[in-house]
């Protein structure tokens, strides 16, 4: 292949490239992900952990914060929730929680998110003074909701914490992160969520 | 193509852009081991060793105060986008040395960016839910140009390839939801500019094979 031949493909290829471009903008709607059945079924094999899967609709429930309030899920409806599931003795669980409270500090409000960080106070061996201690050192001003009974985490198939669900405004979960997440994946797990 | 499903393997979450990766490098791992033997293939390895090396220790950079306050966050965390770029800034400068001393030719680093890029794109296509013609142009494209390059690879000059290959990886951005500004694409014109800069400081040999 000749010099000519090559720049009459890449001249080829950039205009094409401009010419598609010029035509997705005329035609682009934004679009939601939608899942075909064949991509739901690959989803399920891929993730080797059970959990709610993207698309369902997360258990309601009520429960008490360490303030003492009463929150319950669906009054959130309308705002991003992230639902961290935590406790105190995990080390990954410590490492995020300055990324968490960073974030909510500065753009919860403006991203319309809430995030409840669910104490998982069955697992909490000296009781809930430690989660008091913990929330206290790290600064966290979030509400900390006390699955007391162990009932909700069950609910939520939580088996290794962190996990977190990044549920939308319209109810449905849109993620599930096991796992420590910095500042800019939680930034990037909200961006991606409707 | 955006990232849109992340795997949960055991206690980790791991995005699709990084089996991409891992099926981008072991792809060109086992293309240069064929085609030109256990030495060059090492480098490659190696240099995908260094890049994720610095990409996960960069958090130190990008995040000190935390990492600070919790070391266990250089185990949790890395450097984001800006160590992923650091990292491959780090394989590059390795390669480079190795270049110079004339440890292995040009078109194997072709030949391990074309393979990477392909498969990448192919992978991301395949593993991400969304946006079906952009995933199907995308799939089409990169396997066609997988596949010219194989039976065709001698025809024309490590340069003339990577010039294509930014070509290819344009027209084929341009089918996809984010468009031409990604990261990939970032990458792709990053690579191909420092590739070739690199080919035109060295006294160029005749080389193609």
């Amino acid at each position: 292949m000749n010099k000519k031949t090559l720049g009459s493909i890449v001249a080829i290829l950039v205009i094409g490239a401009m010419v598609v471009m010029m035509v997705k903008s005329k035609l682009d709607k934004p679009e939601a992900i939608v899942l075909s059945a064949a991509d739901q079924k690959l989803l399920e094999e891929m993730d080797s952990l059970p959990g709610l899967k993207q698309g369902e609709i997360p258990p309601d429930f009520e429960l008490t914060t360490l303030s003492g309030e009463m929150v319950r899920l669906s009054d959130m409806k309308g705002k991003k929730v992230v639902l961290n599931f935590w406790g105190s003795w995990c080390p990954p669980c410590k490492a995020e929680m300055p990324h968490m409270q960073n974030y909510y500090k500065k753009n919860a409000k403006k991203d319309n998110v809430e995030i409840l960080a669910v104490n998982l106070t069955t697992g909490e061996t000296k009781g809930i003074p430690a989660v008091e201690q913990f929330v206290d050192a790290y600064g966290l001003t979030f509400p900390i909701p006390l699955d007391e009974s162990g009932d909700l985490a069950q609910q939520y198939q939580v088996m290794i914490i962190p996990t977190t669900y990044f549920i939308g405004t319209d109810g449905v979960i849109a993620h599930r992160y096991v796992g420590a997440m910095d500042e800019k994946m939680l930034k990037n797990l909200v961006k991606g969520m409707k | 193509m955006p990232v849109s499903k992340l795997f949960i393997i055991g206690n980790l979450t791991v995005p699709s852009s990084w089996i991409a990766l891992l099926l981008g490098f072991l792809i060109s791992y086992v293309a240069i081991r064929a085609l030109f033997g256990k030495s060059d293939s090492d480098r490659v390895a190696d240099a995908f060793f260094w890049h994720v090396l610095v990409w996960k220790l960069s958090v130190l950079l990008t995040d000190f105060s935390s990492v600070l306050a919790n070391p266990l966050s250089i185990i949790y965390f890395h450097g984001g986008t800006i160590g992923f770029f650091l990292g491959l800034a780090v394989a590059f400068m390795k390669l480079l040395w190795d270049y110079r001393k004339g440890l292995f030719g040009m078109s194997m680093l072709v030949t391990a960016w074309i393979m990477a890029q392909t498969v990448f794109q192919i992978a991301m296509a395949v593993l991400n839910p969304g946006d079906a013609f952009g995933r199907w142009t995308t799939v089409v494209i990169f396997t066609l140009f997988f596949v010219i390059y194989w039976l065709k690879r001698t025809t024309l000059s490590a340069g003339q390839w990577l010039l294509l290959s930014a070509a290819v990886h344009l027209f084929g951005a341009a089918f996809q939801p984010e468009g031409v500004v990604n990261i990939a694409f970032i990458v792709t014109v990053v690579v191909c500019l420092a590739l070739g800069i690199l080919f035109r400081t060295i006294p160029r040999s005749e080389e193609i094979a």
